[in-house]
């Protein structure tokens, strides 16, 4: 288990405080929040290349605040790759583990694990500059995972690789998480990425760490209004997944969604407030979602209001409207309404 | 800009051109099998050659320190070893012979430089080997720290950082640095002279001939010292090594 306690760091004008995180043993957990809210530098806090000017950091009980990065048994994969440009991707795998004092055969059958635990053997003898962007993060990651690390910090792994390399890229941490049982923290900031992936959610903003949980619990219950529009999808659902004429059924509740696209099982749906039409008569539409159900609450927006709508108990969906659609419509708090919503407007992760 | 070009070029290589061509070829196969002037040319290059390597074992880690700290720091310091560089050479020699002059405390130091081996090799690298210096600096600082960092992740330490990292990235850098003091330490006269007359290395012996014989009797020494480095600066061509740039 890893736990921050109160870290706090500046670096240049940037601020870290009052950061308390605690991440369980073999847990996923994505760190998400803006550019410069503060992710990158709280991973390196956690992996020793910037030291805490307040509070303490501590892995399985043991203070490591003042160790330095090469004895700390944390793997680190850095957003630019850094791969050692002079050496072959063999020989950045065998970096670490040579490091460490591993050579000869022990050190051969360590670096074709690492390779083959990313499929990755037949890229060994290339050098960096002959490597995709995909490429550079896998072997960047073969060689952080080289060193059988407790921990693993993965700073934007997905980010600048095409959309293919980006798919493998998920399977394969999903993969490597669960065979390995290894503890992760993993920062990022798209949302979908983070869902895919994630046990544990931590939101950052500032400099500060402003909710850390459960997944559900943290997309449930956003701590404030900021975290919720951060998180960018108003209506998070959990559904269970069924193929239906080359559509996809999402079950939630009682409730039936079609959506454009999904997979077979557990899923969650994602649906943003601005996506749903409201009206008072059922309307005439395109649309292949359109539900019944009663106005709870009506709050302002910026200028906005958004309209929540309980559907079946405990199911609730937001939307948005102008006040002028408001006056128009006479929707008021216990109306009886109709939201329509598109088949392709549901992203499910 | 051509006529400028062909003008400046002409007036760089015609004192060497001219020094070849006019020169009596037995005069020259005279000064080539000249005992004098073989112990002198060997002297200079073992010197050199000792003064580079020196200042590469020296040099390097006080380069890397300098690249990794501070600019405020590092131009002060740099502006510091740039001096022995931009001194007259005669005055930089005389700078370190006062550091063992009478009223010094290095004073027993003395006899082991003056007129020694050891003070040709001293003399040399005060002046060449800042070259060295500001030339790995560059090199350094071309590797990126966090390159550096994410070695030290990898559980290298400062130390295997630096050997297994930061010095072959920056190596051809250091190299180009070496040749350069390498050949700066070669043609040292300035300094030299001052610290050691005796024994003779090429560049003394050339104006010591040029003094006792005149024009005619340094010549062929000059001569031979000429074909001498074109054929070094031919022989790390090859290898792809351009201590002058390029």
């Amino acid at each position: 288990m890893l736990v921050l306690e109160d870290v706090g760091v500046r670096v240049g004008s940037f601020e870290l405080s009052g950061v308390n995180l605690r991440v369980g043993r073999g847990r996923y957990l994505v760190l998400m929040g803006p550019t410069g809210s503060g992710k990158t530098t709280l991973l390196n806090v956690v992996a020793g290349l910037i030291k805490p000017s307040k509070g303490r950091v501590l892995l399985d009980g043991q203070d490591i605040t003042d160790l330095p990065p090469e004895e700390r048994p944390i793997g680190y994969v850095f957003q630019q790759g850094l791969l050692f440009p002079h050496l072959t991707v063999w020989g950045n795998v065998a970096f670490g583990p040579r490091a460490r004092g591993l050579r000869g055969r022990e050190l051969e059958e360590r670096v074709e694990w690492a390779l083959g635990l990313l499929g990755i053997d037949h890229l060994a003898g290339r050098r960096p500059d002959q490597l995709s962007g995909g490429e550079v993060k896998e072997v960047a990651l073969a060689r952080a995972l080289a060193l059988k690390p407790e921990l693993l910090l993965l700073d934007e792994p997905l980010a600048h690789i095409d959309e293919r390399s980006r798919g493998r890229l998920v399977i394969k941490l999903r993969k490597l998480h669960e065979e390995l049982g290894i503890t992760v923290i993993h920062v990022t900031h798209d949302r979908l990425e983070a869902l895919k992936l994630a046990d544990d959610l931590a939101l950052m903003r500032d400099g500060r760490l402003i909710q850390a949980g459960e997944v559900d619990e943290v997309l449930s219950r956003p701590m404030d209004e900021l975290a919720a529009r951060f998180l960018g999808f108003e209506n998070i659902l959990r559904c269970y997944c069924k193929r239906v004429n080359g559509l996809y059924e999402l079950q939630v509740g009682n409730l039936r969604f079609i959506s454009a696209e999904g997979r077979e099982g557990e899923a969650i749906m994602c649906l943003r407030a601005e996506d749903i039409l409201v009206s008072l008569e059922e309307p005439r539409t395109s649309a292949r979602n359109v539900l019944r159900g009663k106005v709870i609450a009506i709050e302002p927006r910026g200028p906005l209001l958004e309209v929540r709508v309980e559907l079946e108990p405990r199911i609730q969906l937001v939307s948005v409207i102008t006040p002028a659609a408001r006056e128009e419509l006479g929707i008021k708090v216990g109306s009886e309404v109709y939201l329509a919503f598109k088949a392709s407007s549901i992203k499910v992760v | 800009m051509w006529p400028l070009a062909l003008a400046s070029l002409a007036l760089l290589i015609c004192p060497t051109l001219y020094a070849l061509v006019s020169c009596d070829p037995e005069a020259l196969l005279a000064a080539a099998s000249d005992p004098e002037v073989i112990s002198a040319i060997g002297l200079s290059f073992a010197t050199a050659t000792a003064t580079a390597l020196i200042s590469l074992v020296l040099g390097t880690p006080l380069a890397y320190v300098l690249s990794r700290s501070g600019t405020r720091v590092r131009s002060a310091l740099e502006a510091l070893l740039a001096i022995p560089v931009l001194l007259p050479h005669s005055a930089a020699g005389i700078a370190i012979l006062s550091l063992f002059g009478p009223r010094s405390p290095l004073k027993p130091l003395a006899s082991y430089l003056v007129d020694k081996p050891l003070g040709i090799i001293a003399a040399q690298a005060f002046v060449s080997a800042p070259l060295l210096v500001f030339s790995a600096r560059a090199a350094f600082d071309t590797v990126p720290v966090e390159l550096e960092l994410a070695a030290r992740s990898l559980g290298a330490s400062r130390t295997k950082v630096f050997f297994w990292v930061s010095l072959p990235l920056a190596g051809k850098g250091i190299l180009a640095g070496f040749l350069l003091t390498w050949a700066r330490a070669l043609s040292e006269f300035g300094a030299v002279v001052v610290l050691a007359y005796h024994p003779k290395t090429a560049p003394v012996l050339v104006y010591h001939r040029f003094l006792a014989w005149g024009l005619r009797g340094s010549q062929p020494v000059v001569v031979l010292l000429i074909i001498i480095t074109s054929s070094i600066l031919a022989l790390l061509a090859a290898f792809g090594v351009r201590p002058y740039g390029g």
